[in-house]
């Protein structure tokens, strides 16, 4: 048959096949007419397509398996090479293979191992790389280099070379038999680190550290192996060639660069990366990261894509993982003390954490460019650190850069929102390439491909975008503005993915992560939020119910438990500041109840007893609000025998100083409120002392400036009844403290809630000064700062009453300083705005502003009543108001008193409005 | 048999023929994308999964993954890349199956226990052979059914992939498939 006929064939094949079979017949008849020999083929041809279905459907896998699975090149043992004989093959790689050998014309029977080229791997590129191998070993003599002895060619003319054979173990493994310290294992990885410098001032970069390339000998000398895929950093004497050998294999993902993953040419800076990933190994025994599979797709993803884990984290992180029953793997491994003793793992946790977290993932950054500059920079700053001296690396990646943006100027600010923005951005391409590529790959590969990424997703924006930026901005001034933006595309992405969660705990467990930065960043308690508390309650809601759902799954996950917890408080803690301060407090006492448990399973836990503290202090706080005084006392109380225990213990860790801080403070409240003024006095220079030594070690940190201001202002209120002067000098400060914060940081709300505060103070203790004219100032810095809150976030009742409370105070000393008109505007717009506002009648807070409010509107009719311009029948209706608005002020009261949540300060309070009421009726009865 | 079944200049030279592949350095990425496809499948063996299969094209494709970016100098796309690994597959397969047969006809030794599976794996070499044969027929005849043949079967490749890499439509690349289908099935059904 011709090529020719076998067109015509197949022409008349398609032809026939798109007809019925019942047409068909007609169809060959006229076309093949007489031709009986192309009949006959074109009738065998479509029978057989009919009976071809089975046929070459699948691919000859059996066959694949044997020829690709087949056992390896029988050993060449036993044969000599030169002067040595071959023992056994203790290596393969891609083109070559080690053997064991020993020399055979001497005495002394000396080991060596040799390295061949496999048979048939003989190409000329594998022959050049090969002999630049050896040459990279000649120029390479170090105590922790393995040498190079000899070299030579076989009798069919392949090169091989010999090589010091080096009898030890892997350093993660000789670190584990030998249960080496933390220090032991630092000095130990700092030798090798200096095996790889001499290396790269030889100009060769090795490409291929990883454990297994770094044995220790049983005398403890780590020596460096294997320079297979080692490159000549600068192309001289002949080498030019070898720079094109970039496409060389990465044999070891799991510890490539993302540089090199990519396939981008690799310098110094890769190796730096490399022992990173050894000494988070060394560390914490795990890899810095979580590979969904050992794909190479997979692999290389997620090192180009994935932050890694904290190193003090993960070792948390893999404690609580390897729960009662299962297997504990790496822990058992590593010659680490036993896990199910939880105190080690937060002791090795804890030194792990800052400088040494700091170093390691300073070397694992993404970008070449950021991490060490040299391995001897590496080795240094460990060195550093053991001589317990200040390190280079700092917290954070991205986040220290845009806190570099931000320090430098204000402009930069810009910036600093436009690397978010990229963030943002590139979480959205993975994502949508994720969904392109479902369509390319098999379904149930793609979709396991697809959660991973999902997960790597969420964790990068918790991680990565919330924490990292979160954290290292939070503490800085100016970064408010920046994270607005990044709150709102936050939130959608979240959104579409909460629902496609379920059955997926580890992704569920990095969600609800997500949507508690979310709300911190919202409206959390901490300095640097933005103000939206119904925003931040709605953001931890989310997490609550995605941790509560955890926690069902499995009660036993201490973990879990502590997440849900911190749920709990989040919520309940905005919740004090809303029209729901009693479900607020609900939630507290759950969060105190979990961490009562959890404290009682794990008493040494230093970081439960820390939450537990905590806990008591936020139910204290609630429960004063709620007006249950004495209880209220009794859990600060609480609270400070533990900080100071804590802090006793751990006496160089500021979390524990400034919990121990706070505890004190709120005790001086707590007594404050229940009339103990001296003992208040006593608490809060206590309080005082500990937050102005805390506020010198770290002065840029705005948490602490915003706990010293609240402190000097309390200081000031216990002190306003009896040393006067002493109160107004603590308000100034505290308004000073205020200033210098707010001037970095325009937006913060919490920062400008307290200057709001702090001038409506001193302008009430001038007021009673009858400093009139000042005092009005105050106030009116007071009433311009929380209506700005208000326009900012009109659902914050309790910034509201405080507008009405400013403005009555504004109408005051207006109608004092005999400026009717806009007095009596001010009280009238006071009013209305009072009438608009229903808080919660339970919340003692909020409704104490209001009973001031009316109190405020009281004197300023008063004093309009006295004006000397008043008409008899004005002075007459404004006597009258006056008397009104005490009314409704002492009725609030009232009301308070009957629900049993006055505080016992607050009486005379009482008193002195019933006081005032009766002088009220007595001039109008007149 | 070591794993020298195909020499690396016999590899470069199939990529080279088929002009799917380019670039000078052919010898550098010829025992690469061997190596890889024999380490994979090592690895797939040795992973004990129950059922032992083992697709040559899923093979394929993790190969891809692992050379992607180190390889891709040297061909177009992703569709070139996998044109190269079907016809490297084929000639691997086939150069067993022809080994296979001859080691068999030499020594007529069955292990019992690997009757079953050796069986299968008999068959299928000889359906391998016996395709390669008829496959290279068609070549003389109709040498773009032969490489639309080539790229499915022994590469796992999409219509629309094949369409790409021979540029042709996706329906010529079906109708050549089931044109060559119904003709190698009539020849090889020859007795």
């Amino acid at each position: 048959m011709s090529s020719a006929q076998l067109h015509r064939l197949k022409e008349i094949f398609h032809s026939a096949r798109e007809l019925r079979p019942n047409e068909r017949p007609e169809f060959l008849n006229k076309i093949c007419g007489n031709d009986t020999e192309l009949r006959r083929e074109i009738d065998a041809l479509l029978k057989s397509g009919q009976e071809a279905d089975g046929f070459m459907v699948d691919p000859p896998a059996q066959l694949a398996a044997e020829v690709f699975g087949e056992a390896e090149t029988p050993a060449d043992t036993g044969r000599t090479i030169g002067h040595y004989k071959l023992l056994e093959r203790i290596g393969s790689g891609g083109m070559g293979e080690v053997y064991l050998a020993e020399r055979a014309d001497q005495q002394f029977k000396m080991q060596v191992a040799i390295k061949l080229i496999k048979r048939g791997m003989d190409t000329e590129s594998v022959l050049r790389r090969f002999q630049h191998e050896r040459q990279i070993l000649a120029s390479l003599e170090h105590p922790n280099i393995a040498r190079l002895l000899d070299g030579g060619e076989t009798e069919d003319g392949l090169p091989y070379f010999v090589m010091e054979h080096v009898k030890g173990e892997r350093i993660d493994r000789y670190a584990e038999a030998k249960s080496l310290s933390l220090r032991e294992r630092l000095e130990l990885f700092r030798q090798a680190c200096g095996a790889v410098s001499f290396a790269h001032q030889h100009l060769v970069v090795h490409r291929d550290l990883k454990p297994s390339n770094i044995l220790v000998t049983p005398e403890g000398v780590p020596k460096l192996l294997d320079f297979g895929i080692a490159k000549i950093i600068q192309a001289a004497d002949g080498a030019g060639a070898l720079a094109t050998i970039t496409a060389m294999p990465a044999l070891t993902p799991e510890y490539a660069s993302p540089e090199q993953v990519r396939g981008e040419s690799m310098t110094t800076a890769g190796d730096v990366y490399s022992l990173g990933v050894v000494l988070y190994e060394l560390l914490t025994a795990t890899l810095p990261y979580r590979f969904a599979s050992q794909s190479p797709h997979d692999v290389a993803r997620v090192i180009t894509e994935q932050e890694p884990t904290r190193p003090s984290t993960a070792i948390k992180d893999r404690d609580s993982r390897t729960g009662p029953g299962s297997p504990r793997r790496v822990f058992d491994r590593t010659g680490f003390p036993d896990s199910s003793d939880s105190r080690f793992t937060v002791h090795f946790s804890r030194s792990l954490r800052g400088d040494l977290d700091n170093i390691v993932l300073m070397a694992l950054r993404k970008e070449p460019e950021r991490r060490y500059q040299s391995v001897e920079q590496f080795s240094e700053d460990i060195r550093r650190h053991l001589e317990e001296r200040p390190v280079l690396a700092r917290k954070d990646t991205a986040g220290y850069r845009a806190a570099k943006f931000v320090r430098r100027n204000k402009l930069a600010l810009a910036a600093a929102a436009l690397v978010l923005l990229s963030l943002i951005g590139g979480i959205f391409t993975t994502s949508w390439q994720a969904r392109k590529a479902t369509i390319q790959e098999h379904r149930a590969r793609a979709e396991q491909a697809r959660a991973e990424r999902r997960f790597n997703d969420v964790r990068k924006l918790a991680n990565s975008v919330l924490f990292d930026y979160h954290d290292a901005i939070k503490a800085l001034p100016g970064a408010t503005k920046v994270r607005e933006r990044l709150v709102k595309d936050a939130l959608t992405y979240l959104d579409s993915l909460a629902s496609e969660a379920h059955g997926d705990p580890a992704l569920q467990r990095e969600l609800a992560a997500a949507y508690e930065r979310v709300g911190d960043v919202r409206g959390g308690e901490s300095s640097g939020s933005l103000g939206d508390v119904a925003g931040a309650v709605e953001s931890y809601r989310k997490a609550l119910m995605i941790r509560e759902a955890l926690v069902a799954l499995n009660s036993d996950d201490s973990q879990a438990r502590r997440d849900l917890a911190d749920s709990h408080q989040k919520i309940g803690y905005r919740l004090l500041d809303t029209g729901e301060a009693s479900k607020g407090l609900e939630h507290l006492r759950k969060a105190l109840t979990l961490y009562l448990d959890l404290t009682r399973e794990q008493p040494a836990n230093d970081d439960l007893q820390f939450e537990l503290a905590g806990a008591c202090n936020k139910v204290g706080k609630a429960m004063s609000d709620q007006g249950d005084l004495a209880g209220a006392l009794g859990q600060h109380r609480a609270a400070l025998a533990i900080c100071e225990k804590l802090a006793a213990s751990n006496p160089l860790d500021q979390r524990y100083r400034r919990a121990l801080w706070i505890s004190h403070e709120s005790v001086a409240r707590a007594l404050w409120l229940q009339n103990d003024v001296a003992g208040a006095i006593e608490a809060n220079s206590k309080a005082l002392a500990l937050g102005e030594a805390l506020t010198a070690d770290d002065p840029i940190n705005a948490d602490y400036r915003r706990a010293l201001v609240l402190t000097y202002q309390n200081g000031g209120d216990y002190r306003k009844k009896n040393d006067k002067r002493g109160a107004l000098e603590y308000f100034r400060r505290a308004a000073a403290l205020d200033e210098e914060l707010l001037a970095a940081d325009p937006a913060n709300a919490l920062t400008r809630i307290d200057l709001g505060y702090t001038h409506k103070r001193i302008a009430d203790f001038l007021a009673n000064q009858q400093d009139s004219s000042q005092a009005l100032l105050h106030f009116s810095k007071a009433l311009e700062i929380f209506e700005k809150l208000v326009s900012d976030a009109p659902a914050d009742l309790t910034s509201r009453l405080r507008v009405a409370t400013c403005r009555a105070g504004v109408a005051g000393m207006r109608a004092r300083l005999g400026e009717v008109d806009p007095a009596l505007g001010d009280c009238r717009k006071t009013i209305a705005l009072l009438r608009e506002i229903t808080e919660d009648a339970t919340n003692p807070h909020q409704r104490f502003k209001r009973a001031e409010a009316y109190e405020y509107l009281g004197y300023a009719y008063l004093a309009l009543a006295a004006s000397p311009k008043a008409s008899a029948s004005e002075a007459r209706e404004r006597m009258s108001a006056a008397r009104d608005m005490f009314r409704q002020s002492l009725n609030v009261l009232e009301d308070l008193r009957s629900r049993g949540t006055m505080e016992a300060s607050s009486e005379a309070w009482a008193r002195n409005i019933a006081g005032e009421i009766a002088k009220c009726d007595t001039a109008l009865a007149r | 048999m070591s794993s020298s079944a195909l020499s690396p200049q016999q590899i470069t030279d199939l990529l080279a023929e088929t002009g799917y592949w380019r670039g000078a350095q052919l010898d550098e990425v010829a025992p690469l994308v061997y190596e890889e496809l024999r380490r994979l499948a090592h690895s797939y063996m040795s992973r004990e999964r129950p059922d032992h299969t083992l697709q040559a094209t899923a093979l394929v494709n993790e190969a891809y993954l692992r050379l992607a970016e180190r390889t891709k100098a040297h061909w177009q796309d992703r569709t070139h890349f996998f044109a190269g690994a079907a016809r490297m597959m084929r000639h691997i397969l086939v150069d067993h199956a022809r080994r296979r047969q001859r080691a068999k006809r030499g020594s007529g030794a069955v292990n019992l226990e690997l009757i079953e599976t050796a069986a299968l794996v008999q068959e299928q070499a000889e359906h391998v052979v016996d395709l390669n044969e008829a496959l290279e027929r068609l070549a003389q005849l109709d040498r773009r059914a032969s490489q639309v043949v080539e790229l499915k079967y022994f590469g796992g490749m999409s219509y629309d992939e094949i369409a790409e890499v021979l540029s042709i439509s996706g329906i010529t690349a079906r109708r050549d498939w089931e044109f060559a289908k119904a003709w190698l099935h009539k020849e090889l059904a020859k007795p």
